[in-house]
């Protein structure tokens, strides 16, 4: 009796620890090439970018942050992308607030912020942004408010989703850019009311 | 305890298998389904603007602030000629390896004159060459070297205003994409 208790909890361990391992590996896989854990991302405030992405020596966590998703990168000479899915205070974002994204733009030719619904890719009219549309306040400053109904100024509207991240993207940026990602001037992302 | 501590070791040693095999396969993998999905309609060397639906289905961008351009490189008989007609606007040209990599980028600040030529071809891997650097060919103006037997060609135009998008498109369209075999690509770098 014993031992056919034994057996059977054997023969039970085999898928826990198929589960368990399987679980163990797809989760940190994920959040590493989320940037979550590791050093392949830098932080600048809410924004979060990978710098070696487009480049020769590119990371194979880099590589499939944008891959897995199925996203070509691009090289920084070419373009820089910021990804937030926190305001600048660290609260996730929800896209049943209203944002206002404010302050200095770093210097690119021209940048796009886009509310993008999590992984979707689709992006409908008029959630983003771009600087050729775009007022822009003196000094290179920016004021976008990004709300579910329409606003004054700049608007971004925000999709009618239960999760939310904001990308900006720097095309063809300075080259003070492309070296010092944690640095770059960025606009704050701050909470509003929220319905 | 000897059993929980071999589990526990099982467990972190499998975790650690698929934590590897998912960031070394799945990237590539999705890079193969991409070029399978831009070769699928149109095959490799040929090159195809996309509508703003294949743009999301085969990059995964659905952009419409881009007209964008696409050709699957395959060198495996000889170099590729990629000529591009690009409207006066903000582009951007890249070549990917089959791995996803960006091996050469290229925008309109570089470029004083269209259209023009991009060759793509293979690095001569022989030990025994004597040869020196070969000439490029002389109608192509930028020459990008892979050490891949394929790649995939991206440009992506800038629109502005949606009512160019159309225009954009027209002027994208006139480029093209060509394999040379081996013997044409030579008597063009021959050529006087």
């Amino acid at each position: 009796m014993a031992q056919a208790r034994s057996k059977f909890r054997g023969i039970a361990a085999v898928p826990l620890f198929l589960i368990a391992g399987i679980g163990t590996g797809l989760a940190t896989a994920s959040q590493v090439i989320q940037g979550n854990f590791g050093s392949f991302a830098v932080n600048s405030g809410p924004w979060r970018t990978w710098p070696a992405a487009g480049s020769p020596s590119i990371d194979p966590y880099t590589r499939g942050h944008f891959l897995v998703l199925g996203r070509l990168p691009m090289s920084t000479f070419e373009a820089v992308e910021y990804i937030a899915a926190a305001d600048s205070e660290g609260e996730r974002l929800d896209p049943s607030c209203n944002y206002v994204i404010a302050g200095a733009m770093a210097p690119a030719r021209w940048w796009r912020i886009t509310a993008r619904q999590g992984y979707s890719q689709q992006i409908a009219q008029g959630e983003s942004i771009l600087s050729q549309t775009a007022l822009i306040e003196p000094n290179n400053h920016i004021r976008v408010i990004a709300a579910r109904d329409p606003q004054p100024g700049n608007w971004l509207k925000l999709p009618n989703q239960s999760y939310l991240e904001f990308t900006l993207t720097l095309f063809s940026p300075a080259s003070s850019v492309k070296s010092a990602n944690s640095t770059v001037p960025l606009p704050k992302i701050i909470k509003e009311a929220c319905s | 305890m000897r059993r929980r501590l071999f589990w526990i070791a099982a467990i972190l040693l499998l975790g650690l298998s698929v934590h590897l095999a998912y960031v070394l396969f799945v990237p590539n993998m999705e890079m193969s389904r991409i070029m399978k999905a831009a070769a699928e309609n149109h095959g490799a060397n040929r090159f195809l603007v996309l509508d703003e639906q294949e743009a999301a289905a085969i990059l995964s961008q659905q952009s419409r602030a881009f007209v964008q351009g696409i050709c699957v490189l395959d060198l495996s008989s000889g170099p590729v000629l990629v000529t591009l007609d690009t409207p006066s606007s903000y582009w951007m040209a890249n070549v990917y390896s089959r791995k996803g990599d960006n091996i050469y980028s290229l925008n309109d600040r570089q470029v004083s004159e269209v259209p023009f030529s991009i060759v793509v071809e293979r690095k001569k891997t022989s030990l025994f060459s004597l040869e020196s650097a070969e000439t490029p060919p002389e109608d192509a103006a930028f020459r990008v070297l892979t050490g891949d037997r394929g790649g995939l060609f991206v440009v992506r135009v800038f629109v502005q205003d949606p009512a160019y998008r159309a225009r954009i498109t027209r002027t994208l369209e006139r480029s093209s994409c060509k394999a040379q075999t081996a013997k044409a690509a030579q008597g063009v770098a021959q050529t006087p």
